[in-house]
């Protein structure tokens, strides 16, 4: 099995860093989670939990551009909601 | 157990198990118990496993789990309970109704390492969620794979917040699904379903303590089936 680190270090140099709204209240019925999680559930993403800011409701989420099914990738790019505010290995 | 179809007796396992003496230094053959599959699954794979079950034992109440920490076998025995409902274990499975619940106590370090669930629903899931968490401490402690409507997650509770922290497709359907889940000691974790990683995620805060597995379901969803849990 390939260490986790290996992983993360793909989706960063390959990926879009994303920033988001943070939903939810941290309770089970309705946990912490960044908006592209319901957005896209299916997107591959890396969540680093520093990257939550609870007080102001906000997330940065790496996105895996290898991962993330093309057309995913292109509807999270212009999706009004989340800001692109990095984009590694190349435009998609 | 599947791979294993010829009938042998627990003294050819523990034979078969002090031939080779470096792969089982350490265990306490003499607190080997008799569940001949179990024992022969863990020499055959050559795997040292924390947690495995294979539900092959019909009996909820007396299942055990044998768990292998530090290259000792524990004679372990850490039947499931009943919480809420009616869970059952029948044809090598763990059945889960709806609104039930089923725990089991496991030592304290298997909360790092990967947790492997064969699951399945016996109908298609269209409301409210089932959880199967691998390691709880307490409703304020614990991590779990959540079975939702849109989604499958990875979910942390620490301190008594709830953190989403991997999302994956949707297992809502009937088909039998491989969960995987893996936590390292730098706080780092991933998740498989059927072999695919969903994705990754960092958070490094950590809980301690005695721990549980503890698969919950809520009212209206369908019944469903485990049937293994492996941790290693």
């Amino acid at each position: 099995m390939r260490d986790i680190a290996s992983r993360i270090k793909e989706t960063k140099e390959n990926g879009l860093y994303i920033e988001c709204n943070l939903l939810g209240d941290g309770t089970p019925e309705n946990p912490f989670r960044p908006e592209i999680f319901d957005l896209f559930p299916e997107a591959y993403t890396h969540l680093d939990t520093v990257d939550i800011d609870y007080q102001n409701k906000k997330c940065k989420v790496w996105v895996s551009k290898i991962r993330t099914a093309k057309t995913h990738l292109a509807n999270i790019q212009k999706h009004s909601k989340l800001k692109i505010l990095k984009e590694t290995g190349g435009k998609e | 157990m599947a791979i294993f179809t010829q009938t042998v007796t627990a003294q050819q396992i523990l034979d078969a198990l002090t031939t080779d003496s470096t792969k089982w230094a350490g265990a306490n053959i003499a607190n080997l118990t008799k569940d001949v599959s179990t024992l022969f699954y863990l020499q055959k794979t050559d795997k040292q496993y924390f947690i495995y079950d294979d539900f092959d034992d019909t009996d909820l109440y007396d299942r055990a789990i044998y768990p292998v920490i530090y290259d000792t076998i524990r004679n372990g025995k850490y039947p499931y309970r009943a919480i809420a409902g009616s869970p059952s274990i029948s044809s090598g499975k763990l059945i889960i109704p709806a609104d039930a619940e089923v725990k089991s106590q496991i030592p304290e370090p298997t909360q790092y390492g990967v947790w492997e669930l064969s699951y399945r629903n016996q109908s298609t899931l269209t409301t409210n969620v089932i959880y199967l968490n691998v390691f709880e401490i307490d409703s304020n402690n614990r991590f779990r794979i959540s079975i939702g409507t849109s989604s499958t997650t990875v979910d942390f509770t620490h301190s008594g917040t709830d953190d989403t922290l991997i999302t994956g497709s949707a297992s809502t359907d009937t088909n039998n699904h491989i969960f995987k889940l893996k936590r390292d000691r730098n706080g780092n974790w991933e998740f498989w379903k059927d072999g695919s990683s969903q994705g990754t995620a960092t958070n490094t805060n950590t809980i301690s303590g005695d721990g549980f597995i503890h698969f919950e379901s809520f009212p209206s969803v369908p019944t469903c089936e485990i049937d293994y849990i492996r941790g290693w």
